[in-house]
């Protein structure tokens, strides 16, 4: 057990270097001075420019550069965000939850929605209805999300106005906070929802057709179990493993996946941070957010592995398989 | 055939598979019927069509393209229409019990052997003292209690299939079904699950269908025989008289093949030709093309059912006997 | 054989309508962005008239935008960007990792290990995060987007493709060639690659969709070149208006949604029809 664990965390840390490294190389690629690039057009105070150059060592060779960097980068120290008058990091950490808020009950939605499809496409009776949900989930899969997005504004803020276009509360209202924040999630949150369904829906599908095959099946049915038994107990945790680890995939991405939808809903997240600091060419906040990005695939994907040891005792023993 | 003491007789059996929209018969006409306590086998080479008639006993033929055609099954007095797959279906566990080919396949790999014996138990019988059964069905295939916890990919193949079989006997069935129980193992392993079978089957006095290709298995634990060839039942009897009278010249040559592997000059007896996969209905008897002895009505007349003698006892579908 | 095979491939492919008017889609999108300007007129879609924002009429039949510009010209010409840089960006990263793969799965050993656990890392990467950052600091430009797109989007063929080759490295004609004494590069390009290459052409028309989206969502963040006319980017109008102006956003939006959604329909129509198993 506790071999595995130190497995999963060396699979962990070159993952994050190259994150780290990334970051580093980035900021030094783009054209001109680091420093113009990192502090931007935002007025700072007298002499910071040349206190920040002596910080990163920038008169250093450039591995010493990266050392220094590392060194910062592990103690926290993410830099400070000119353009928000912050440190990256609280900035970012705050934000991260507005994020969650949205992306959480949407993909929670989406897995369940997503297993859903696939038991559909078992059933021999539901035909009809299973063509119908894989067209949709089609749909799911190939639409812009920022498109849909759009779609759902005009129809249901502009047109119809039922539900507010923007934001994650209104300034002023009668409602209730959490029933505020259920009528603002509504539209990003569907989109959200059905961007995520259809990407379950597609391995669940497989995945669910392919467990159904198995002897052991025949087994169940043999001993005389129900079929709803039959599905819940035999072929789900069966068919589970790709579909925990697609949905553990998306649920490391969230952080960023929710950056098209956030800009479209203008919700105050993690994304909408993002896009604001690319116009804003706020580097410190971006690469703090592509830090905090990659750091949540990490996590993810620990959390996955656990899982799949949970559900199947044949990973319990061995190492994951490259 | 008067069988007033039989407990279970299924009668007219046809089995239809849709291949390419043309309807192609796997079992046709095919019967058996069994005393309490007794063990019959139903013998023939691979596309004879045992295990189909195995398989729609439990209701478990493919659902896409197999079906039922016709069949009567009569068990303790009561009949039933084995057209009706979901009549069919209700009875699995407490009437038929299966225990089949290849054990790692068709036990779940997810859970622990305790849990899927546990499982049979209850699902058949909901009051049962589980703890108590769980020991007794252990100690009936000889396994001891620490493998309760283990999972299957732990046990070696001859143990897996000591676990099915306690599957299939947790369900207290009134007939046991073996699908070829012995030929994924190893030669050892074969003989000791035939004589576990053999005492298992003394011990409680267990009905027993035995599917096999392999004469020695059948007589080594059943009281009749059942021999089909392309679908249908073509010879059936006592074991003994089977082995030593065979009627049909199919079975002659099967016992010919079983007994001596070499022949009369030395060399290999094979049997020649191959076994028709599936037969289309209305043609003459199946075994034709390959039989040395035909005659031209059997190109075109299916022989009927013809008593050979042991006072009827004793039959075979053959112009030789009609 | 292979005859009999290819010919059930191509009637399995034909069985849904669905496939066929994403074929016929995918190629009026192609004629429409090669010869389309020949055939209509090489109208500039920058031509600015005195409708600023109009609705959907008979002269402007998707409308126009806040500078008076016609969308439906607009859609006709973003056709050839979305369709370069979908294509390119999808053949660079098929042929890319198609070639890591085909490495890592005939080599095989620590190479294969090494290689592997490097696309997992880039597996790993927020995809979209780092071609946004990428592009936005190394500046616009179309190459450099079909760049991005490709290096983010090669490990899945990689790994599709190191599956492939380590099942056919196994099969008896590769054996057969090896008696015969041709090197391990000959085999490796002339015997197993070509027996490779059907899966791997079907996830390359799945890429070709995920690339438009890509480059679809970059454009509508403003991080390609202003002056180039894409899908995108008319998006980006259409939110800023989104209160006023419908138009903008509807019908753009359904363009990319309708190329994408082809790409894909042929993708997975291909890889059924060329799977082996099924």
């Amino acid at each position: 057990m506790l071999r595995l664990f130190w497995n999963r965390l060396v699979w962990a840390i070159p993952v994050l270097l190259v994150i780290v490294v990334l970051n580093f190389v980035l900021v030094r690629l783009a054209p001109g001075d680091p420093i113009t690039s990192i502090i931007g057009e935002y007025p700072t105070p007298e002499g910071y420019a040349e206190q920040l150059r002596a910080q990163m060592g920038l008169d250093r060779p450039i591995h010493e550069q990266l050392l220094i960097y590392l060194g910062h980068v592990f103690q926290g120290d993410l830099g400070y965000s000119f353009a928000n008058r912050q440190p990256v990091l609280s900035l970012i950490l705050g934000k991260a939850l507005n994020t969650l808020a949205l992306m959480v009950p949407g993909l929670i939605f989406a897995s369940l929605l997503g297993i859903l499809i696939g038991r559909v496409s078992l059933s021999t009776s539901a035909r009809f209805l299973d063509s119908t949900l894989t067209g949709l989930s089609l749909f799911g899969y190939s639409v812009p999300i920022f498109w849909l997005g759009q779609v759902l504004i005009i129809l249901f803020a502009v047109e119809l106005q039922w539900l507010p276009a923007q934001g994650m509360f209104a300034l002023q209202t009668d409602l209730p906070p959490f029933l505020d924040y259920l009528a603002h999630w509504a539209m990003p949150g569907f989109a959200v929802t059905i961007f995520y369904a259809a990407i379950v829906a597609r391995v669940a599908r497989a995945s669910l057709k392919e467990a159904v095959t198995g002897d052991y099946i025949v087994t169940a049915l043999a001993k005389g179990t129900s079929q709803r038994r039959l599905f819940w107990r035999h072929v789900l945790p069966n068919g589970l493993v790709p579909i925990v680890s697609v949905i553990g995939y998306n649920f490391g991405l969230a952080l960023t996946g929710a950056i098209l939808v956030e800009s479209v809903f203008a919700w105050p997240g993690l994304g909408a941070l993002f896009m604001a600091s690319i116009i804003a060419r706020d580097y410190p906040t971006l690469q703090g957010i592509f830090l905090l990005a990659g750091a949540a695939v990490v996590v993810s994907n620990f959390v996955t592995d656990v899982v799949y040891e949970i559900i199947d005792p044949r990973m319990r023993n061995g190492s994951r398989g490259a | 055939m008067s069988a007033a003491d039989s407990m279970l007789r299924i009668r007219d059996l046809s089995v239809v598979y849709e291949i390419d929209g043309r309807e192609l018969f796997a079992v046709k006409n095919a019967f058996i019927d069994l005393k309490m306590g007794e063990g019959v086998g139903i013998v023939g080479e691979s596309g004879s069509g045992k295990s189909t008639f195995a398989r729609a006993m439990m209701a478990l033929l493919p659902a896409t393209n197999a079906r039922v055609a016709s069949g009567v099954m009569e068990i303790d007095g009561v009949s039933y229409d084995m057209v009706d797959k979901s009549g069919m279906a209700r009875l699995r566990g407490r009437t038929f019990a299966m225990v089949f080919q290849d054990p790692l396949s068709y036990l779940n790999p997810l859970m622990t052997i305790r849990s899927q014996i546990v499982e049979a138990i209850r699902l058949n019988d909901p009051s049962a003292n589980v703890d108590h059964r769980v020991r007794e069905l252990l100690d009936l295939v000889r396994l001891p209690q620490r493998c309760l916890t283990a999972y299957p990919h732990e046990l070696s193949g001859g143990m897996r299939q000591r676990v099915l079989i306690a599957i299939a006997l947790g369900c207290r069935p009134k007939v046991l079904i073996a699908d070829e129980p012995t030929t994924a193992l190893d030669v050892t392993t074969q003989a000791e699950i035939l004589a576990l079978i053999k005492d298992i089957k003394r011990e409680i006095g267990m009905s027993l269908v035995l599917i096999s290709h392999d004469l020695g298995v059948v007589s080594s634990l059943c009281e009749r025989v059942f021999v089909m060839y392309g679908g249908y039942t073509i010879e059936t009897g006592a074991r003994e008289k089977i082995l030593s009278t065979p009627a049909h010249p199919y079975t002659q040559a099967l016992i010919h093949t079983a007994r001596a592997v070499r022949g009369e000059d030395g060399r290999f007896v094979t049997l020649s030709g191959d076994v028709p996969r599936l037969v289309e209905a209305g043609k003459g008897c199946p075994f034709a093309p390959r039989c040395g002895v035909a005659m031209p009505q059997c190109d075109t007349v299916l022989p009927s059912l013809a008593h050979v003698n042991d006072n009827g006892r004793h039959s075979a579908r053959c112009h030789m006997h009609s | 054989m292979a005859a009999v095979a290819r010919n059930r491939a191509i009637s399995r492919l034909a069985g849904s309508p669905t496939t066929w008017f994403s074929a016929a889609f995918i190629l009026a999108l192609i004629l429409m962005a090669t010869v389309g300007p020949y055939l209509f007129g090489d109208v500039d879609p920058n031509t600015i008239s005195m409708s600023i924002m109009a609705p959907p009429s008979a002269e402007f039949p998707f409308g126009t935008d806040e500078l008076g510009r016609d969308v439906l010209q607009y859609i006709v010409h973003g056709a050839q960007v979305s369709l370069y840089v979908g294509f390119s960006a999808a053949f660079a990263a098929t042929i890319l990792g198609g070639l890591i793969g085909a490495v890592s799965g005939y080599v095989g050993g620590r190479i294969d290990t090494l290689i592997m656990r490097v696309t997992e890392i880039f597996q790993s990467m927020p995809t979209f995060v780092l071609a946004a950052l990428i592009v936005a600091l190394l500046g616009p430009g179309n190459n450099r987007v079909i760049l991005v797109i490709a290096l983010l989007s090669w490990p899945q063929t990689a790994r599709l493709m190191r599956g492939e080759v380590l099942r056919v490295k196994r099969l008896d004609f590769v054996t057969a060639a090896r008696c015969l004494g041709q090197s391990e590069t000959v085999i490796l390009i002339k015997e197993v690659v070509p027996n490779c290459l059907a899966p791997v052409i079907a996830l390359g028309t799945l890429t070709v969709a995920q690339a438009i989206l890509l480059e679809a969502s970059l454009s509508f963040f403003g991080l390609t070149n202003p002056d180039t006319i894409s899908w995108g980017r008319i998006l980006t109008s259409g939110q800023r208006y989104i209160f006023q102006a419908w138009w903008l956003s509807l019908f753009p939006g359904m363009a990319i949604f309708l190329t994408v959604f082809s790409f894909n329909v042929l993708g997975d129509s291909l890889r059924q029809a060329l799977d082996p198993k099924s």
